[in-house]
Parts: structure tokens; C-alpha cells; sequence
């Protein structure tokens, strides 16, 4: 696809619009520098991401809104292939690690599984801050409990409606991982905010996680979620030497796509790992 | 509420508020003054064309009105809230908007208002035929929250020159992040709301 920009005043506004070769028009309020003038490259970022946002993004919205949440089989590519499966937590693979759960960390939380959207799934970590042991990933997508905030010393102002607790079944070390909306995490840490904008691709309704242990650190490791284009994403990351998450020959893939993820490490200020999660039923 | 059908009107409030182009469209672009010619996309006239005071008589801001439910869908990752016609989110009493953008556009529809994972999404699509209002149509968008008409004030005002655009001849959406909460915008229960275009 061929887009054509140009920018333009419209009742004192600046506007970046954009064209495709089909005819599709995008209008965004420009990006601008500290004088004023247009940030061209923020403003053609911008552009593709609202493009894009009603494109092939919207089509990964539409695929989740077609999944049967209490039934989801949630597959985690990393490295070119698939590292972990989180099922939720009342179909027969999530009631076995549920079992699990309940034998071994029964303390952590009221109940795995009273909310029936919840998701567990048994994966070995392949990247930093995780053990490279088995763990169990859950999921509770009700907000974190006061409870759970104080034992991992989150002091979060917003916070998004879940978060995951990581399990290593070998040392029996919990993390938590909280998930906080674009605006806290600017107002948190605005400069590792600004640093991952810079970075990412154009893309669409990002959220970030970051992970807390039981002594109240806070992990180097920051996670970024968001929508974006499959195409633009395989690009970015031969640009930029990442990884791409999953095997580009397996055309099964792409459809059932539903969220990408990065890894940005505010030691190194890189992206260390790219991430694709794709959605179906079991 | 409409400008007057007859009588005098005025471009400010000398006439009275219910006879005031000013009061009933705002300030269109914002500068602080007032000239009758920034007023004509509202006529549906172009600029250039001639125009009086009389065009005015029975003229409304409101592009349309109409109560609208919003129903929560909590999903893992990606909650929303709002109304969405095609995957049969919510429900709206009246989303036909009879006339629209220059007066070509008559059979639009609104396709979607809502909250998408902290993202504000406005739809529109022909119903028949194809969209060519392009980035233009309103100017405003009010929603009254827990009400059925539109008194008091807005609890959320956006205009349109705020918002990003992306539209083609199937439909246009309008959409601004504003890390919109989920829990205030539209709630995570269904909730009866208020839309108000103009």
C-alpha cells in the first residue's frame, strides 16, 4: 500500500492527513516540535497508527470479541515460536493447574478460578525477570486487592482491571505483574514512556505491566502491549534487528492474532524481546 | 433549541439568546470573532456562496439527539464499553441521523460510540450508498451520562477537530486516546447515556 501525506491548517489546527492508493483518508492533529512546527515523523507514525487502528487492527478487535472468554486458549510467541499456552481457568487444561495451584500456592490468592475469564498456563521462562524454571502463569482479571498491592509494594494510582502472578514451582518465588493504562505508566516513569514511543511501530491501544517481587522491587524489564499491523510489525523488526515472534511460514498464525508485546529494559534502554499472542478456543 | 422560525436575529445576543447565530454554533473556529460567512458549513452552504440573516430562521446545531445504552464487555485484556451496532454491544433508540454533512448525505447511521480498551470510537456508515461527508458533519460531540435527554451539562464534550480521522467511501470513525477509564466512560455495567451531536 502507497500513502501520500501532506500537512495542512484547518480552523487554526495543524493536520497531518494521509491517503491510501484506495482512497481510505486519515486526518490526525499534527505532532509538533517544541517551536511549533510539525514533527513530520511523529505525525506519519501517528497517521499509519490511526490507519491502521481501523484496518487490520480492527480486525484482530473483531477476532477477540468472537472468542468465547471463558473458554480462550491463549498461545505466547517469543523467538520465533510458541513459549507458553494460558488456558482459562474452567476448561479441563486450566482446571489441572488450577489442581496445581491450590496444592502449592494456595496462600496467594482467595481463589483461582472465581472469576471464570481468569487464565493459568505452565511455560519455562526464556527471558529475563523470570527464572529459567517451570513456572505457572495466572491471570486474574479482577482488579489487583489491596492485599496483593501491599505484599508486592505496588502504589500504583490506576491500574487496569487484572494482573498475573508468576509462580516458579522450583524456588516457590511469586512476581506479580501489575498492568497500568498509557497514563500512569507516563506518569510513573515518563522518560522510559517517552523512550518505548520512540521505539515502537505505529500501533494501536497500548497498556503496560510491570513486575514487582515480594520485597517491593520493581523490575528493570518493562512490559508494552498493544494492537498493530502484522505487516508493519515483521518490518520493524528486521529494521531493527528484534526477533519476530512466530514462524512467518505458518499461515495459521496471523488470523488467530490478537496483541503484540515488547520487553523494553530501562538499564539498556532497548527492546530486548518482541512478543505475538494469538487467541483461540480449546 | 433552534434558532427562531421569523423575526429579528442576531449574529451576537442583542436579539435574545433564543435569536442568536453565535450562541445557538459557537465559536466555529475559535478566534473570538464573528463573521456570518463561518458560519455557512453549518447551512450546508459553501464558502463564497451568498448568505443572510434569514438563512438562519429555524436553524439547529444539533446534528442529532438520541438515548443510547451502553453495555460493558469486560473480554481478558481489552475491556469496552458503549454502544456497537455490529457486534451487538449495547443499543441505540434512534441512530439514523435523517440529514447529515452537506445535505447529500442522507441515510447515515451511527455504527459505534464507545470506549475501546481507553480509546473513544465514533462511527458513522451510509446506510445505502456510500459515505462522502468526509472529515466534516459536526462539530461537537456531547454524552449525558445516566440520562435519557440532554439537560444539564455534558459529562464529556469532544470536538471534532480533536479527534483523528479515518474514512472512506464505506464509513468514517472518529477516535481520540485519552486513556478514557473504562469504569467512567461508559461504565462497567450497562448504563442508560445521552448522545447529543452537533
Amino acid at each position: 500500500m502507497t500513502f501520500t501525506y501532506s500537512h495542512i491548517t484547518r480552523d487554526s489546527i495543524l493536520i497531518t492527513t494521509m491517503t491510501d492508493s484506495d482512497g481510505r483518508l486519515v486526518e490526525v492533529p499534527s505532532k509538533l516540535n517544541a517551536d511549533n512546527s510539525v514533527n513530520e515523523t511523529l505525525s506519519k507514525k501517528f497517521a499509519e497508527s490511526i490507519y491502521y487502528q481501523n484496518t487490520t487492527v480492527q480486525t484482530q478487535v473483531n477476532h477477540i470479541a468472537s472468542i468465547n472468554a471463558t473458554q480462550v486458549k491463549d498461545t505466547t510467541y517469543l523467538n520465533g515460536s510458541a513459549t507458553r499456552t494460558d488456558y482459562a481457568v474452567g476448561t479441563t487444561q486450566g482446571q489441572a493447574i488450577v489442581a496445581t495451584l491450590n496444592d502449592d500456592f494456595s496462600g496467594e490468592v482467595s481463589s483461582f478460578d472465581n472469576n471464570t475469564m481468569n487464565l493459568v498456563g505452565e511455560y519455562t521462562a526464556q527471558r529475563p525477570p523470570y527464572n529459567v524454571n517451570n513456572n505457572i502463569s495466572f491471570y486474574n482479571f479482577d482488579a489487583p486487592t489491596d492485599t496483593i498491592k501491599n505484599s508486592f509494594g505496588a502504589t500504583y494510582q490506576e491500574y487496569k482491571k487484572w494482573y498475573g502472578l508468576k509462580f516458579d514451582t522450583v524456588t516457590n518465588d511469586v512476581l506479580a505483574k501489575f498492568v497500568i493504562p498509557e497514563s500512569e505508566m507516563k506518569r510513573v516513569d515518563v522518560d522510559t514512556y517517552n523512550e518505548i514511543n520512540a521505539l515502537l511501530p505505529p500501533h494501536s491501544y497500548q497498556f503496560y505491566a510491570r513486575i514487582h517481587d515480594k520485597s517491593s522491587n520493581i523490575n528493570e524489564n518493562v512490559d508494552v502491549y498493544f494492537q498493530a499491523d502484522p505487516s508493519v510489525m515483521k518490518s520493524w523488526c528486521t529494521t531493527n534487528s528484534y526477533t519476530f515472534p512466530y514462524d512467518t511460514t505458518d499461515n495459521t498464525i496471523e488470523p488467530l492474532l490478537f496483541i503484540w508485546g515488547c520487553v523494553y529494559n530501562t538499564t539498556s534502554e532497548t527492546i530486548t524481546h518482541v512478543k505475538a499472542y494469538a487467541r483461540t478456543t480449546v | 433549541m433552534a434558532i427562531v422560525a421569523s423575526g429579528t436575529i442576531s449574529l451576537g445576543t442583542a436579539a435574545g439568546t433564543n435569536r442568536s447565530i453565535k450562541g445557538e454554533f459557537g465559536d466555529p473556529n475559535g478566534d473570538g470573532t464573528f463573521t456570518l460567512d463561518e458560519y455557512q458549513s453549518f447551512l450546508g452552504q459553501s464558502s463564497g456562496d451568498e448568505i443572510s440573516f434569514s438563512d438562519f430562521y429555524g436553524a439547529s446545531a444539533s446534528v442529532h439527539t438520541t438515548a443510547f445504552v451502553s453495555v460493558y464487555q469486560a473480554s481478558q485484556y481489552t475491556p469496552s464499553s458503549g454502544f456497537l451496532e455490529s457486534g451487538g454491544q449495547g443499543s441505540m433508540t434512534d441512530n439514523t441521523i435523517a440529514s447529515y454533512g452537506s445535505g447529500n448525505q442522507t441515510t447515515i447511521k451511527i455504527t459505534q460510540l464507545r470506549n475501546y480498551a481507553g480509546t473513544l470510537i465514533f462511527g458513522l456508515e451510509p446506510s445505502s450508498g456510500t459515505y462522502d461527508a468526509g472529515n466534516s458533519g459536526w462539530t461537537t460531540l456531547n454524552v449525558y451520562y445516566g440520562q435519557t435527554d440532554a439537560s444539564g451539562s455534558a459529562d464529556l464534550s469532544i470536538s471534532r477537530g480533536s479527534m483523528s480521522y479515518n474514512g472512506n467511501s464505506s464509513g468514517a470513525t472518529w477516535s481520540i486516546n485519552g486513556s478514557y477509564a473504562t469504569g467512567t466512560v461508559f461504565g462497567e455495567s450497562n448504563t442508560n447515556n445521552f448522545l447529543e451531536l452537533l
